[in-house]
C-alpha cells in the first residue's frame, strides 16, 4: 500500500522488507541442503574428503527391500495419521470456531499447552501411561479385562495414537481458523433453504473450509513422515520409519551420504504424495460431500 | 380473527434471555398476499421475531402456525419459509444459478424440471445473464435480487426479509424497493418485513406492526400509524411531530400546559396532542383559522420545504413550509401560524 508514485520504491522497499529472512533461509536452508543434495551422489560411505558422482546410495536404497518397506511404512503412517487428526479434529475445531470469542480463548490455550511441551517429555509421559506397570495397565487389571499386564508400547498401534495426539493440535488450529471465516448465516440460509444439518455440513461448511483441511492434512503429513522421536522411543527397535534410519545413518554410523540420499528420496516421495491426495481431494472437498 | 386467508399466525408469542423479555407476547395474523412490516429500533424485539417464525430461534412461550398447522417446535428446514438476509448469505462457493437451485435439489426436484424453474425465477429478477457468475462479482443489489430469486425458487408460503436495504446506497435502495414490491405483489407473496426505516415501511407494506423494547406499540395501515398513532413513541418514531402535554375540556378544546388551544373531538380529561409539522401553516394560507404569533428559533433549508421550530409562549412546534425568496424568517423573527386542526391528533395518555 505504498503512497509513492513510482513502482521502483515498492520494488525497492520490498526487497529491504524480505531481505534480512531471505538472508537467513539462503545460509541456512537453502545451502545447506544443496551441499546434502550433493552429498547424496558421492559414491563411497563418507562425505569427508569424497569427490565424484555415482547413484550408488540411491541404487542402494531402492535395490533393498528393507529400505523400501520402511518408506512404504513412513508413507502408511503419515497417511493415517492425518485422516485420524482430520477425523477427530474437525469436530473439535468446527465447535471452537463457533463459541463466543472468550470461552474459545479458554480452550485454545488447553490446546496449544501440550505443543509447549517438549516433545521428548510428552514421550516420556505417554511411556508412563502406556508401560508394564503404567496407568493403562493398571486400570485393564482392575477392571478384570485381563489378569497379566499387556504389551501396550512397542507396536503400530501405540506409535499412531502418540503421533495423531501430537499432531491433533495443528489439525484443531487449522479447521479453526478456516471455520472462523465462514459466515454462520450460511448454515441458516442453508437450512432455510431445506437442507438438514448434515447436507449444510456436506456442501456449505466442508467446501468452505477445504482449505484448512488441505493445509492441515500437508502440515501432519509432513510432520509425520519425518518424526522420528515417537516412532524411536514408543514404537521400539522393531518400528521403523525413514526419519530414524537417517538418524542412525548420518549420526551413528556417519554414513551421509546415503543419509542424504534417504532424505532426499522422503522429501520427494513426500511431495509427489501430497500432490496427488491434493490433485484428488482438492476439487470433490470444494464441490462439497455427496450427502442423501 | 379465523379468517379462511390467514397464511401466518403468531398467538402470545414471547422470548426471553436469561429473565430480559426480548419479546413481549407478540399475536399478529398475516393474511394471504399481505407484506406486513416489523418496524422499530435496534433492540425492539422485531429481529428475534422472525427468527423465530425462521426457527432459528425457539420462542419462550406462545404458538406459531403456517396455514393452520403449528410450526413451533418444527425446524427450520421443515417450514415452508424463504428467507433474504441482510447481508443476504449467497453461498461463496457456488454460481448464481447453483445457488438458486440448492434448495430445489434439497427438495428432490427433477433436473429438468430444476432448470426450467432456474430459468423462470432468474428471468423474473432480471438476472438471466449472470447465471454463471460467482456472488463476489456482483454488486450489490444483484446480490440482493439472487438472495431473493434464491427465497422464491422454492415457492414458499411465506417470506421473510430481514433489512434487506440497509447494505444498499439510498439512491439503489428507492429504485430496488419498487422492483421488490412489484415482484413479491405480482407473486401474491405473504411477506414478513422487518426495518428500522420508517419510509422503508411506510412505502412497502400494507400493515405496519411499530414494536418498542419488546412490546407491539400499533399495528396499522402506513396511514393509520402515521395519521393517528396510537401512542408517544409510534408518533416521534414516523415521521416527526411536536408533542403537547395538556387538557381537554368539556367543550372539547384542548389547552396545552404552555397556554396553547386547539379545538378537537376527542373525549375531555388529559391529553398529548400530535402535531406534524407539515399541518402548521402561514397564517395567509388558512385565513379563517386563529393566528397565532409564533417565534422562530432556529430554521433548517431541506430544499422542498424549511423546516422551523417555533416556540408560542412555552410551547413548541415544527414547522415545513416553503417561503417566498428573500422571505424565509430568520432565528429570532416572530410569523403568524395557523394550525390545520386535521393534523391534530391526540394520542391516549400512557400509564
Amino acid at each position: 500500500m505504498s503512497q509513492t508514485a513510482d513502482p521502483r520504491y515498492d520494488r525497492i522497499n520490498f526487497i529491504i522488507l524480505i531481505a534480512p529472512a531471505m538472508l537467513l533461509l539462503v545460509v541456512f536452508l537453502v545451502l545447506p541442503m544443496a551441499s546434502v543434495f550433493r552429498a547424496s551422489f558421492y559414491p563411497g560411505t563418507t562425505a569427508i574428503g569424497s569427490s565424484g558422482f555415482s547413484l550408488n546410495q540411491y541404487y542402494k536404497f531402492f535395490a533393498d527391500s528393507f529400505y523400501l518397506s520402511v518408506l512404504m511404512e513412513t508413507v502408511v503412517y503419515a497417511i493415517i495419521t492425518s485422516v485420524g487428526c482430520l477425523l477427530l479434529g474437525f469436530p473439535v475445531g468446527y465447535s471452537l470456531a463457533r463459541l463466543p470469542p472468550a470461552k474459545r480463548r479458554v480452550r485454545m490455550i488447553l490446546i496449544i499447552v501440550p505443543l509447549t511441551l517438549s516433545l521428548v517429555v510428552v514421550v516420556f509421559g505417554w511411556l508412563v501411561l502406556l508401560g508394564r506397570q503404567g496407568l493403562a495397565n493398571n486400570i485393564l487389571i482392575g477392571l478384570g479385562l485381563t489378569n497379566t499386564p499387556k504389551q501396550l508400547l512397542f507396536n503400530r498401534s501405540a506409535v499412531l495414537v502418540v503421533l495423531v495426539q501430537q499432531f491433533l493440535p495443528f489439525m484443531i488450529l487449522s479447521v479453526m481458523n478456516v471455520v472462523l471465516q465462514i459466515d454462520p448465516v450460511l448454515e441458516q440460509a442453508s437450512t432455510s433453504l431445506r437442507a438438514r444439518r448434515l447436507k449444510t455440513f456436506a456442501k456449505i461448511v466442508i467446501p468452505l473450509a477445504a482449505p484448512g483441511i488441505i493445509s492441515g492434512f500437508t502440515l501432519i503429513f509432513v510432520m509425520t513422515a519425518s518424526a522420528f522421536v515417537t516412532p524411536r522411543l514408543i514404537g521400539g527397535p522393531r518400528t521403523h520409519m525413514i526419519g530414524g534410519l537417517v538418524y542412525d545413518e548420518v549420526l551413528i554410523t556417519f554414513n551421509w551420504p546415503f543419509g542424504a540420499a534417504m532424505s532426499f528420496i522422503l522429501l520427494a516421495v513426500g511431495l509427489g504424495i501430497l500432490a496427488t491426495v491434493s490433485a484428488l481431494i482438492v476439487r470433490p472437498l470444494a464441490r462439497g460431500l455427496h450427502v442423501r | 380473527m379465523q379468517a379462511q386467508n390467514v397464511v401466518v399466525s403468531f398467538k402470545n408469542i414471547q422470548k426471553t434471555y436469561g429473565g430480559v423479555k426480548a419479546v413481549a407476547a407478540i399475536s399478529l395474523d398475516i393474511r394471504k398476499g399481505e407484506l406486513v412490516c416489523l418496524l422499530g429500533p435496534s433492540g425492539c424485539g422485531k429481529t428475534t421475531t422472525l427468527r423465530m417464525l425462521a426457527g432459528f430461534i425457539d420462542p419462550t412461550g406462545g404458538d406459531i402456525s403456517i396455514e393452520g398447522q403449528d410450526v413451533t417446535k418444527l425446524p427450520a428446514y421443515r417450514r415452508d419459509i424463504g428467507i433474504v438476509f441482510q447481508n443476504y448469505a449467497l453461498f461463496p462457493h457456488m454460481t448464481v444459478a447453483k445457488n438458486v437451485e440448492y434448495g430445489l435439489v434439497n427438495i428432490g426436484m427433477r433436473k429438468a424440471e430444476r432448470r426450467e424453474r432456474i430459468q423462470d425465477i432468474l428471468r423474473r429478477v432480471e438476472l438471466q445473464h449472470l447465471s454463471d457468475r460467482y456472488p463476489r462479482a456482483l454488486s450489490g443489489g444483484q446480490q440482493q435480487r439472487v438472495a431473493l430469486a434464491r427465497a422464491l425458487a422454492l415457492q414458499p408460503k411465506v417470506l421473510l426479509l430481514d433489512e434487506p436495504f440497509s447494505n444498499l446506497d439510498a439512491q439503489l435502495r428507492v429504485r430496488l424497493r419498487e422492483d421488490l414490491h412489484g415482484l413479491i405483489k405480482s407473486l401474491n407473496m405473504t411477506t414478513l418485513f422487518v426495518t428500522h426505516d420508517q419510509e422503508e415501511a411506510l412505502t412497502l407494506a400494507d400493515r405496519i406492526v411499530v414494536m418498542n423494547q419488546g412490546l407491539v406499540e400499533q399495528i396499522g395501515s402506513p396511514e393509520e400509524v402515521y395519521d393517528a398513532p396510537a401512542s408517544r413513541f409510534v408518533a416521534q418514531f414516523i415521521g416527526t411531530c411536536a408533542l403537547l402535554e395538556g387538557n381537554i375540556d368539556g367543550s372539547g378544546l384542548f389547552t396545552s400546559n404552555g397556554g396553547l388551544r386547539l379545538p378537537t373531538k376527542a373525549n375531555p380529561g388529559p391529553a398529548t396532542v400530535v402535531v406534524r409539522p407539515e399541518f402548521v401553516r402561514r397564517a395567509d394560507e388558512l385565513a379563517t383559522l386563529q393566528a397565532h404569533h409564533a417565534r422562530v428559533e432556529a430554521s433548517d433549508y431541506h430544499g422542498h420545504v424549511s423546516r422551523l421550530q417555533l416556540s408560542i409562549g412555552y410551547d413548541q412546534l415544527l414547522m415545513d413550509a416553503r417561503f417566498p425568496v428573500g422571505m424565509k424568517p430568520q432565528r429570532g423573527d416572530t410569523i403568524k401560524i395557523a394550525i390545520d386542526p386535521g393534523g391534530v391528533r391526540v394520542v391516549p395518555n400512557q400509564v
